[in-house]
C-alpha cells in the first residue's frame, strides 16, 4: 500500500506551490517603505535583463534588506526615514551593470531629498562614472569648453555648417575637412534626434552638408563625433548608417526575456541597420567614431555599427563609452525592462514611494567580437585622450588624431 | 480471470512502441499580458520490457526517447512572436501493469514512476526584430544553463489501452499520462515560479514475449 501511495502521491502532488507573481506596483499599495523595497525587488527578480552577467546577489539583497527596509516605516521623523530610503536604495542598487538603470522616487520624496542636497533619482551608472571620472564626466565636452570647440571646429576648415537649439541645447555640427584629394566628411551631434529634427530646414541644411558629402567620389573618410551623446531614438541608427551600406549590415545581436526567471532569455537575434536607399554608397573609405564616456545607448550602438562595416573600415578613436548599450522600450513589448508603480487610474500622487524603474528591455551583444559590453564600455581602437592644453590653444586631439588616420590609411 | 494464452503466459517480452506525444507546461505567465504558454507535439518512442509476475500483474520498464515541448505565443499587437521550445528527454518509466480480459484480446492498466534526462533543448519560432518591422525567424539549439536547467526530472505515470495476441507478438495501443513533479529549472532564484511537464503519450507498441 505503501508503494501505491507514492505513485499516488507522484500523480496528483508533490509538486512546489506557484507563486503569485504580482505586478510591481501592486507591493506599492500601502506606500511604506517596506512596500517601496517590494516593488524594487520583485519587479528587478522578473524584469531586470541582465542576471547573467551581474555580480549582485539579489537572493541576499532580499534576505538582507527587506528587514531594514521594513525598520523604516518605525521612525518618527519621516524625512530621515526618507533619506536613509535613498541611501539604502542607492546601495543595493550599487552593482547593477545596466547603464541606463535608474530609479525615480516619488515627487514629495524627491522634495525632501532636494531639500537635502539629494537628487530623486538614483542611477549607478552615473555614480561609478562620476566617482571614477569627475563629477562633470557626462557633462559633454562642448558645454564644457565651448569657446575651445568652437575655435577647434573652426580652424578644421570654411566649410563649415552649424545648427544649435537654444531651448534644449542640441547642437549639430558638419564639417568638410579637406584631405589630400578630397574631404574628410565630419558630423557632431548631441543627441540621437536626427530623423526627427530633419523637418527643420536649418538642421536639414547640416545634415545634408555631411550627407551628399559622404556620396562624394572624393570623400576620403567619414569622421562621426559622438563624445558626451548619451543616445536617444534607436531609428536614427538606420538614418545615419543607412548611408555607408547597400545591403542590410547585422551590427549586433540583440536578446530579450523568454519567461519570467532571472536566466529565461530569448535567442540571439540579428540587429540590422537598412540602408537608405537613394541616398546610401558602398562606403569603402575609413570611417572613423569619436567616443567617449559620455557616449552612451544610441552613441555605443552606432560605435559598433561602425565597427561592424562590411568592409572592415570602421575604427573608433578616442576613450572608452559609458556602457549603457540596451534597448528601452514599454514593458508590455518584450515582457521585461523599465516598470512603473504609477497608478494610471487615480494618478501619480498615489504612486509608491518609487514610481518609475527605468531599465533596459533587450541586451546587445556586439558582432565585432561576440561580446557582452553593458556595465564596462566600449574600448575604443585606438585610445587618445582629449587633451585639454591642445584644446585651450583650438585643436581638439581626438578630431586630429582621426585626421592622421585617414591620412595614413588611404 | 480468464487464464491468459501462450503469449500472455510468457514470463518475458520485450519490445517496441511509438507514438504521438503532446505535452503542456504548468506555468505562469505571471502579470504579462498578450502572452500565453500552449501545449505542443512531438514524438515518442520506447523499447518495452516486460516480466509477467502472474496472470494480471506484471512489472514493466520501458527505455525510451519523448518529446516534451511547448509554444510560447504573443497575442493582440504582438501576435507576430511566437515560438516553440521543443525538448527532447530520455526516460525510463517503471511500472505495474494489470491486466484482465479474454485469451487474445485484453485490456490493461499501467501505474507507476519515470525518472527523465533532458537529452536537448532547441527554440523554433519568429518575432521582430528590435527597432524595425523586420519578422526575424529562428531554429536553434538552445545551450544548457547550468544555473538554471534542471535536466534530471522524475514524476508519475498512468497508462490504459488494450492488446491483442498475435502468433508471434503482442500489439498494444496505450493512452499515457506522465506528470513530472521535479522543476525543470534549478532553485537558482527567490520567488521562482517553477516549470513542469504534463505529458499525454498516444501510443502503439509490439511486444515480443519469451521465456517460461
Amino acid at each position: 500500500m505503501k508503494k501505491f501511495a507514492i505513485i499516488l502521491m507522484l500523480l496528483t502532488g508533490c509538486r512546489a506551490e506557484m507563486p503569485t507573481l504580482n505586478a510591481p506596483q501592486t507591493y506599492a499599495a500601502d506606500y511604506s517603505f517596506a512596500g517601496g523595497f517590494e516593488v524594487l525587488w520583485h519587479g528587478l527578480n522578473n524584469n531586470y535583463l541582465f542576471w547573467s552577467i551581474d555580480p549582485t546577489d539579489w537572493d541576499a539583497v532580499y534576505r538582507e534588506w527587506q528587514p531594514r527596509f521594513a525598520e523604516l516605516d518605525e521612525w518618527e521623523d519621516e524625512d530621515d526615514a526618507i533619506e536613509q530610503f535613498h541611501g539604502y536604495l542607492t546601495e543595493i542598487t550599487s552593482t547593477l551593470v545596466d547603464g541606463h538603470f535608474a530609479l525615480l522616487l516619488d515627487d514629495a520624496s524627491s522634495q525632501v531629498l532636494a531639500s537635502r542636497g539629494k537628487s530623486g533619482v538614483i542611477s549607478p551608472a552615473h555614480q561609478r562614472i562620476t566617482s571614477q571620472w569627475g563629477a562633470d564626466a557626462d557633462t559633454p565636452f562642448w558645454r564644457k569648453y565651448p569657446q575651445q570647440m568652437t575655435a577647434a571646429w573652426s580652424a578644421l576648415s570654411a566649410d563649415k555648417r552649424l545648427s544649435m537649439d537654444d531651448d534644449s541645447g542640441f547642437l549639430v555640427v558638419a564639417i568638410n575637412i579637406p584631405a589630400k584629394g578630397g574631404v574628410i566628411p565630419y558630423i557632431y551631434f548631441s543627441g540621437f534626434e536626427l530623423a526627427q529634427r530633419y523637418e527643420d530646414p536649418e538642421f536639414q541644411e547640416v545634415m545634408d552638408l555631411f550627407f551628399t558629402s559622404v556620396l562624394r567620389p572624393d570623400a576620403r573618410g567619414a569622421i562621426i563625433d559622438v563624445r558626451g551623446n548619451g543616445g536617444g531614438d534607436i531609428q536614427d541608427l538606420n538614418f545615419l548608417m543607412g548611408r555607408f551600406i547597400t545591403q542590410p549590415l547585422t551590427f549586433a545581436y540583440t536578446r530579450g526575456k523568454a519567461g519570467e526567471g532571472r536566466l529565461d532569455y530569448t535567442p540571439w537575434m540579428p540587429f540590422r541597420i537598412t540602408p537608405v536607399e537613394g541616398e546610401n554608397t558602398d562606403f569603402r573609405q575609413p570611417v572613423v567614431i569619436l567616443t567617449d564616456i559620455g557616449s552612451m545607448s544610441c552613441a555605443e550602438m552606432t560605435t559598433m555599427a561602425v565597427r561592424a562595416l562590411p568592409h572592415g573600415n570602421g575604427r573608433s578613436i578616442g576613450q572608452i563609452t559609458a556602457g549603457g548599450q540596451g534597448v528601452l522600450t514599454p514593458n508590455t513589448f518584450h515582457n521585461g525592462g523599465q516598470f512603473s508603480t504609477i497608478d494610471f487610474i487615480l494618478g501619480s500622487e498615489h504612486s509608491a514611494l518609487i514610481k518609475w524603474v527605468y531599465t533596459a528591455s533587450v541586451m546587445l551583444r556586439t558582432v565585432y567580437d561576440g561580446q557582452i559590453w553593458e556595465g564596462k564600455g566600449l574600448a575604443p581602437d585606438q585610445q587618445v585622450p582629449l587633451d585639454i592644453d591642445m584644446l585651450q590653444a583650438g585643436h581638439d586631439s581626438q578630431i586630429e588624431a582621426a585626421i592622421r588616420y585617414m591620412s595614413t590609411n588611404n | 480471470m480468464f487464464l491468459p494464452s501462450t503469449a500472455w503466459a510468457q514470463k518475458w517480452g520485450v519490445g517496441v512502441s511509438w507514438g504521438a506525444a503532446m505535452n503542456r507546461l504548468s506555468y505562469t505567465t505571471g502579470y504579462r499580458a498578450f502572452s500565453e504558454y500552449k501545449p505542443s507535439a512531438g514524438v515518442a518512442l520506447a523499447i518495452p520490457v516486460r516480466y509477467r509476475v502472474n496472470d494480471w500483474l506484471a512489472v514493466q520498464a520501458e527505455a525510451g526517447y519523448v518529446a516534451k515541448s511547448y509554444r510560447f505565443v504573443r497575442t493582440g499587437d504582438y501576435d507576430y512572436t511566437h515560438w516553440t521550445t521543443q525538448n527532447s528527454y530520455l526516460q525510463l518509466p517503471l511500472m505495474a501493469q494489470f491486466s484482465f480480459g479474454g485469451e487474445r484480446l485484453r485490456g490493461f492498466m499501467n501505474v507507476g514512476a519515470f525518472g527523465g534526462y533532458w537529452l536537448r533543448s532547441r527554440c523554433k519560432g519568429q518575432t521582430k526584430e528590435v527597432g524595425g518591422d523586420f519578422i526575424y525567424q529562428f531554429n536553434e539549439k538552445i545551450p544548457f544553463d547550468t544555473t538554471r536547467d534542471n535536466r534530471w526530472e522524475a514524476g508519475g505515470v498512468l497508462g490504459a489501452g488494450v492488446s491483442y495476441e498475435l502468433p508471434l507478438c503482442i500489439v498494444t495501443l496505450e493512452g499515457r499520462y506522465y506528470r513530472s513533479v521535479t522543476d525543470m529549472q534549478k532553485k537558482y532564484m527567490l520567488n521562482r515560479a517553477p516549470r513542469y511537464n504534463n505529458t499525454a503519450v498516444l501510443q502503439v507498441g509490439a511486444l515480443f514475449p519469451f521465456g517460461r
